[in-house]
């Protein structure tokens, strides 16, 4: 059976619109902004899979590809099987989208109104429609407001409806763009367990999540990507990425009294990472980045003991998403930006 | 042939719900008609023997001539604005995107994006010939089986002018210069307010291309004098020759629109 979605190479340029000055000096110049470079993914049926990265990384160009609302420059993807710009038909029968946008319904009519249209374009039979709809705005906790017009609707409401408009074709696979961007924390919180128990749970859809939460994502994904300049630069589940950071583990040591000399000492262990010194109101804090916690764990600790230090609290975890986000994303680790490739 | 049917129809029940909460303008809207049909009357009163010699072939009223060709040049006007408005509103929506990631075919789309503007027209329209029938235009003799099936073609024939006008609004997004282009050429030499028999001898050509002057031709002479397929045969094939020419080429420079904002990502920018 194919993967729910495969890409291959996908690849999308965008030309540069010239300003008036460009158009008279020169002319005939054209130059393209690379969105997306040669991304390849495979995400299995069912999968919740992230895409994180700052804006304008490529997130929204990839999702728009995948449900074809933009024609890739180069490259090949599939959902279900069916080829994204050949049989583009076959893929939106299978699709659901959930943008953040918040514009895209018709503000006169009613939330009900507008769901019963969407069904309609989306050929799905009144019957059905009218059950699915009824299911749909229970679910999402938009029974009781259903007949109100959805320009009296929160921002939360309207980005519920979003989401029931995109199960409304009980699609194999959802795309959900920033779906909780205009959610209070509650309110995120509960699109998440929905997300988790109704559409996984309940409907098996795989899902492809942009999302700017951690919290999101690191509560839903069972796999993600970090997008920079166009390209995944590290995927795999959580740990995979933890793993390959090398640094995964982060100590912190408390201290009454640090020798000078104490940061260099542990920085010289193999398999200490970064090293940051604080000060605190006890005195001070060390914060190192350890690729294992066992016998570099002790020996850390021989090593502050034997210094003189005087420790009177440690602790370990493990680095967070946020963590690996910044270390995988920051600036420092950063590739030239998405390059401007003159094309004639 | 039901299922074929949904997607017009859900399009249809959009637009109506929308138009019918604006209370204000849609009574405005229809009792306009009114006020244009009585504007009319008086013109007509003022140039009625003047005007006779032009007339002959129409039944010498230039009440009736006018009214017929004000009433249905609305069509003319929707057909070639209704979809380019549709998609305009569709952008600044954020729902045109939506409507185009549906399995309905894109034709289907913007086809049915225009009916509920048609069903208004009609509604306008009968209103016009209402009261224009209480002010005394003669419609005694009317070939109204003709009149419709001549009405049907000539909406076909300005939807596919109008796929012109969407193409453009697709792609510029502002300055719906082709459809503004071809409305303004259709109101000036097809024929709508006067013959065009007045008109110079070097823009009658130009006028005759265009679907709007055989539309007219066709309901003026088989509404005011009853004529059908016996007489009108010659004006309704020319039609369908004009139509069947313009059709394919709007369809395919809307799907081509289409193609090119999809390539460079603004389907829904506006």
């Amino acid at each position: 059976m194919a993967p729910a979605i495969e890409a291959h190479a996908l690849t999308k340029s965008f030309r540069k619109l010239n300003t008036y000055r460009d158009l008279i000096l020169y002319p005939l110049r054209k130059a393209s902004h690379l969105a997306v470079d040669q991304i390849s993914l495979s995400i299995e049926r069912g999968e919740l899979f992230g895409l994180l990265g700052q804006n304008g990384a490529g997130k929204t160009t990839l999702i728009k590809m995948l449900c074809t609302a933009l024609l890739p420059t180069s490259g090949r993807a599939s959902i279900a099987g069916y080829d994204v710009v050949r049989q583009a038909r076959q893929v939106r029968e299978r699709i659901g989208l959930v943008s953040g946008e918040e514009r895209s319904f018709y503000w006169r009519l009613t939330g009900r109104q507008n769901l019963e249209f969407f069904a309609a374009l989306n050929h799905v039979p009144p019957a059905a429609a009218r059950q699915r709809i009824g299911r749909l705005l229970d679910r999402v906790g938009l029974a009781e407001f259903a007949d109100q017009p959805f320009r009296t609707y929160s921002s939360g409401m309207r980005q519920k409806l979003g989401i029931a408009r995109g199960l409304l074709t009980s699609p194999q696979v959802l795309f959900m763009d920033e779906p909780t961007r205009s959610l209070d924390p509650i309110s995120a919180q509960s699109m998440r367990s929905f997300v988790s128990e109704y559409i996984i749970g309940e409907l098996g859809c795989t899902v492809i999540l942009a999302t700017h939460s951690m919290a999101e994502a690191e509560e839903l994904c069972d796999r993600l990507a970090f997008v920079r300049s166009g390209q995944v630069v590290a995927q795999g589940t959580i740990a995979q990425l933890r793993q390959e950071l090398h640094y995964g583990t982060r100590c912190e040591l408390q201290l009454r009294h640090m020798p000078p000399e104490l940061p260099e000492l542990l920085g010289r262990r193999a398999g200490v990472g970064e090293i940051s010194v604080a000060r605190t109101e006890g005195g001070q804090q060390i914060d190192l980045t350890l690729s294992e916690e066992g016998p570099l764990l002790a020996a850390l600790l021989r090593d502050v003991v034997e210094s003189g230090a005087d420790i009177y609290h440690f602790q370990t975890r493990q680095i967070t998403l946020e963590e690996i986000y910044r270390r995988t994303l920051s600036p420092a680790e950063a590739a030239p930006a998405a390059a401007e490739v003159p094309v004639c | 042939m039901l299922t074929q049917l949904r997607v017009p129809w859900a399009f249809i029940v959009r637009d109506f719900r929308q138009d019918v909460s604006y209370k204000l303008g849609f009574l405005f809207r229809v009792s306009s008609a009114i006020l244009n049909v009585a504007i009319y009357y008086f013109i007509a009163n003022v140039f009625s023997s003047t005007a006779a010699p032009f007339l002959q072939s129409y039944g010498g009223s230039y009440f009736g001539f006018v009214i017929i060709g004000v009433a249905f040049s609305e069509y003319m006007a929707i057909g070639m604005g209704a979809i380019g408005d549709s998609i305009r509103e569709g952008q600044t929506t954020g729902t045109l995107e939506l409507m185009l990631l549906s399995p309905t075919r894109l034709v289907v789309t913007l086809f049915s994006s225009s009916l509920w503007s048609y069903v208004f027209a009609t509604l306008r329209v009968v209103v016009y010939l209402l009261v224009g029938l209480f002010l005394g235009m003669r419609l005694g003799d009317a070939n109204v089986p003709f009149a419709l099936l001549a009405l049907l073609v000539s909406v076909v024939s300005f939807n596919a002018l109008g796929l012109f006008a969407a193409s453009v609004i697709l792609l510029m997004k502002r300055g719906d210069a082709v459809g503004w282009a071809l409305r303004v050429s259709s109101l000036i030499l097809s024929g709508v307010y006067y013959p065009v028999g007045v008109l110079p001898e070097w823009l009658r050509p130009i006028g005759q291309a265009l679907p709007l002057t055989h539309a007219l031709e066709l309901l003026r002479r088989s509404l005011l004098l009853g004529e059908g397929f016996g007489q009108l045969w010659g004006e309704l094939l020319t039609l369908i020759a004009i139509t069947l020419v313009i059709l394919p080429i709007g369809v395919l420079a809307c799907n081509q629109a289409i193609r090119i904002a999809r390539t460079d990502g603004s389907l829904s920018h506006y």
